[in-house]
Formats: structure tokens, C-alpha cells, sequence
């Protein structure tokens, strides 16, 4: 007797045990399993790319970083994981520097996910294409999987934040159903508040908003951040985690700010600190 | 009387009348027969309503023949009556979907399921149509835990899965051994095809 030999819903109820790869490889095995793999991978609601690092025979697609030769092949792209996961809800991509399995615009296939509501992007930093006779640009997130995400996570060391908030304030991207959204960034650049700023001017529905490491030039700039985050009128959670002002900071405003918080019995964790003095 | 003066009365243990356990007497399909407890039979759904159903009494489990389990070898019978044993008294668990299933496997299941895979998916097979709930779980996160890591070639190995081409082959086979004119049939066909003709009739 074989597993094949089994009727198919104690084939699933195997499968249910096992995870996506497993089942991936489970349904390569013969085309009669190809159905049964489909039919449990098809009810898959979240995936997480850091689970998925050591199974190397579905290969996250790695790179040598010094030869930038490919180690592993993957089935786990986007536009693969798409077709296979099509009622997928939440999906967190991940990727560290030892392993930029990432390929130019893969994440255009984000468009598959249809029911894609959260988003969390970790390590990925847009690169900038170029192709010949035309013009370079910047490589971006779909905007149909922008405008369903309910919540929106972006973990990144350099300019990954600021290109997709400019690509979402300039291509006037309203994600009309966003409620979570949080920014994290390694080192922040001069024109990041401003488009935090103009984030939360467009999505007057956040209830919970998270900012790690954002540097802010002056302290009118923080007061205006501050009265942003205000003008949300359903907010519930703030989070401020590493951010600071190069300049002095007026207590005033900083006391100000927390009562306006406390009086709405919004959550918060710390406020923007400054850099010079303490 | 004083409770010092009573009289010592031995007790003949053997006199009280003790409900007796009731071993009921099943037979695989190779004939080989099996003693189970009442207690170990709650663990099936459907040897429980059958015994329930026969509403035998103990001499009647003596007197008469055992219940035949006609889909089951006595190999696999024994594996699973083994488990009921093993387990019986144990609180059967519900699956309704309303909490995450998070399933171990204790050491005696494990050993018990150190076997070769095609007696465990026998195994598999027959918790599934005695409707024995939580063997069914821990012998399908066995065989999941099996596939972990594993290439598609390593899969068809462990599994014990034909390729396509092999499955193909083999259903060419039975299909000749049952049908030795339905080749001569589709060699008729083939022939006429190569010499052009459109319809074979």
C-alpha cells in the first residue's frame, strides 16, 4: 500500500500537518497529487518568508554577496507563491543581506494576491531600474495591493520607506481600507517626516501608527509631526520608537502633545527626542 | 456487643459478585482473531455502535463467533487494538474546527508507529474507517512529520509513489492483463492511423 492509495480527504488532513514547502514538494510528486497539494495549499491565509530560510530544496533564491552568483533556485517568488497561495491574507517578506533572494521587480507579482490585506516588507530595498531607451525609475509595490492592505509594514535599513511613500503621495495612492501602519528605518533622511506627514494627511483612518527612527531637523518640524499625528481622528496606538531632533526641543510641545494623547486615551510608547540636548 | 467481641467474619472475595469486564472477540480478514475490553472498544466510533448495536452479553461474546473486521489484516488489527489499549479510558478528542489542532505524539505511539510505511498507511486507513480519532491524528502527523525537508524525488521514496510514467506503465499492464483485445484494438487503430485513414470503422 501507498500514500496514494488513501482517499484524498486523509491526504489533506495529512498535508494540513505539514507546511508550505512540504506540500509544494508533495504536490510535485505526481500529477494525482498535484490536485490534493493544490486543494490545501489553495486555504493557506498567511505566509512568512523567515520560515522558509532553511528549506533549501524549494530554495529561497540566495546570492553569494561577494560573486552575486545564484545559489538556490526558488518557488517561493511572489508571482509563483501567488497562483499557488491565491486566498492569501497576510504575507510577511523578508530578506537579510546574507540571502538577497529578492529579483528585480518579484514583487510586482504581489499583484496576484488578491486577497492580500496585511503586509509586512523586511530588508527589501527597491532598486532602481534601467532599461534601454527608456527611462530609469524606481522599482515600486503593485498599487492594487496597495490600495486593499489593511495594514502596512515596512522594516528597512536605507531609502525603502521614503521611495514608496513618495511613490504612494505622488501616484495619489489612497489605501482607503489601511488601519495599521508602521515605518521602520535604519537611517532616515532629511525629507522623510514631510512624507510621513503627508502620509498620515491621506489616510485619515490610521488607528495605529508606529515610526522607529525617524530624524527630524527642527523642532518646527516635529511640533507639525506632532500635530499630524493629532489630526487622526480615530487613532488609538502611537508609536514612537528612536526618533529624534537634531535641534533642541521646547518641553512645551512635547507636554502638549502627550495631554492631547492622554485626553483621548491613545496608547504611546516615548516621543522624538533630542539629539544635542538629551 | 462491643466492637472488640464481633465476631471475625473471612470475607471469600471470590464470592462477591464483581462485574465482570467483558472482552469482546473480533477476526481480521486473514482470520486471526483478537481479544478486546469494552473499555479499549470506546476509542472506536464504529466498534463501539456495532458492540452497542449487537447488545451481546458475556456469553454470548464466548458462544458466539467472533466479529468479523472484513477490510482489516490481522497485522494492522493488531496495531490498532494495541493502541486501543493502550489508550482506552482516555478522553476522545473533538474536531469542530473552534481551536487550532496542535497534535504530539506520545512515546508509546511513536514506538508502536516505528513500523514500515505501508503498514503504517494500513494503519492510517484503518484508524480512518474505524473512526478512531486521535490514532487517526497522531498517525497522519507521523507521516506529515516524514515529509519535512523533504526533495519530490525523496517524497516518491518515502511515500512509496510511482512516477507518472510508471504510473502510466503500470495502468498500460493491468490494462492489457485485463483486456488482452483492447491492444489489439488500439494496435488496429495505430496501423490504420499510419496508413492515413480517417475513421478506424
Amino acid at each position: 500500500m501507498n500514500i496514494e492509495n488513501l482517499p484524498s480527504e486523509l491526504l489533506v488532513q495529512i498535508l494540513d500537518d505539514c507546511d508550505f514547502a512540504d506540500c509544494m514538494c508533495f504536490r510535485a510528486t505526481s500529477s494525482k497529487n498535484y490536485d490534493v497539494g493544490n486543494y490545501v495549499l489553495a486555504k493557506t491565509k498567511t505566509f512568512d518568508f523567515r520560515r522558509y530560510n532553511d528549506h533549501r530544496h524549494v530554495g529561497i533564491q540566495s546570492r553569494y554577496v561577494e560573486t552575486d552568483k545564484k545559489k538556490n533556485s526558488t518557488n517561493l517568488n511572489p508571482t509563483k507563491l501567488g497562483k499557488s497561495l491565491p486566498k492569501l491574507n497576510e504575507l510577511v517578506i523578508a530578506q537579510n543581506e546574507e540571502k538577497l533572494w529578492i529579483d528585480k521587480d518579484a514583487l510586482m507579482g504581489l499583484t496576484y494576491f488578491r486577497g492580500l490585506e496585511s503586509l509586512a516588507i523586511i530588508g527589501w530595498e527597491p532598486s532602481n531600474i534601467t532599461r534601454r531607451g527608456c527611462a530609469a525609475r524606481n522599482e515600486v509595490l503593485p498599487q492594487s495591493t496597495l490600495r486593499n492592505l489593511v495594514k502596512f509594514t515596512i522594516i528597512c535599513k536605507r531609502e525603502t520607506v521614503s521611495k514608496i511613500l513618495h511613490y504612494i503621495i505622488d501616484n495619489k495612492i489612497l489605501m482607503t481600507k489601511c488601519v495599521k501602519a508602521k515605518f521602520s528605518i535604519r537611517f532616515s533622511i532629511s525629507d522623510l517626516p514631510l512624507l510621513a506627514m503627508k502620509f498620515m494627511e491621506y489616510h485619515p483612518k490610521l488607528l495605529s501608527i508606529c515610526f522607529e527612527g525617524l530624524l527630524f531637523i527642527t523642532q518646527e518640524q516635529v511640533e507639525s509631526f506632532y500635530n499630524h499625528i493629532l489630526a487622526l481622528c480615530h487613532l488609538e496606538k502611537v508609536r514612537l520608537e528612536n526618533c529624534s531632533v537634531v535641534d533642541r526641543i521646547n518641553r512645551e510641545i512635547t507636554n502638549t502633545f502627550l495631554e492631547s494623547l492622554q485626553e483621548r486615551n491613545i496608547k504611546f510608547t516615548n516621543t522624538v527626542k533630542s539629539m544635542s540636548y538629551g | 456487643m462491643s466492637v472488640e467481641n464481633a465476631p471475625v467474619v473471612d470475607v471469600d472475595e471470590a464470592a462477591i459478585p464483581v462485574e465482570k469486564k467483558m472482552y469482546y472477540r473480533f477476526e481480521s480478514n486473514d482470520k486471526k482473531e483478537f481479544r478486546v475490553s469494552e473499555l479499549a472498544i470506546q476509542q472506536s466510533e464504529t466498534l463501539n455502535r456495532l458492540v452497542e448495536a449487537m447488545g451481546y452479553t458475556s456469553e454470548d461474546v464466548e458462544n458466539k463467533p467472533a466479529i468479523a473486521i472484513e477490510n482489516i489484516d490481522g497485522k494492522t488489527l493488531k496495531l490498532v487494538f494495541q493502541w486501543c489499549e493502550h489508550h482506552k479510558g482516555e478522553a476522545i478528542p473533538v474536531d469542530d474546527g473552534s481551536v487550532p489542532k496542535i497534535v504530539e505524539i506520545p512515546e508509546f505511539d511513536a514506538k508502536l508507529m516505528d513500523i514500515d510505511n505501508g503498514l503504517l498507511f494500513k494503519l492510517i486507513w484503518a484508524a480512518d474507517y474505524l473512526n478512531i480519532v486521535q490514532l487517526l491524528n497522531v498517525s497522519c502527523k507521523k507521516v506529515a512529520n516524514m515529509a519535512q525537508g523533504k526533495t519530490p524525488a525523496q517524497l516518491r521514496r518515502v511515500y512509496l509513489l510511482p512516477s507518472d510514467e510508471e504510473d502510466e506503465a503500470a495502468k498500460r499492464a493491468a490494462q492489457e492483463a485485463q483486456d488482452p483485445r483492447a491492444r489489439e484494438v488500439e494496435e488496429e487503430f495505430e496501423e490504420r492511423k499510419r496508413q492515413g485513414g480517417n475513421s478506424f470503422f
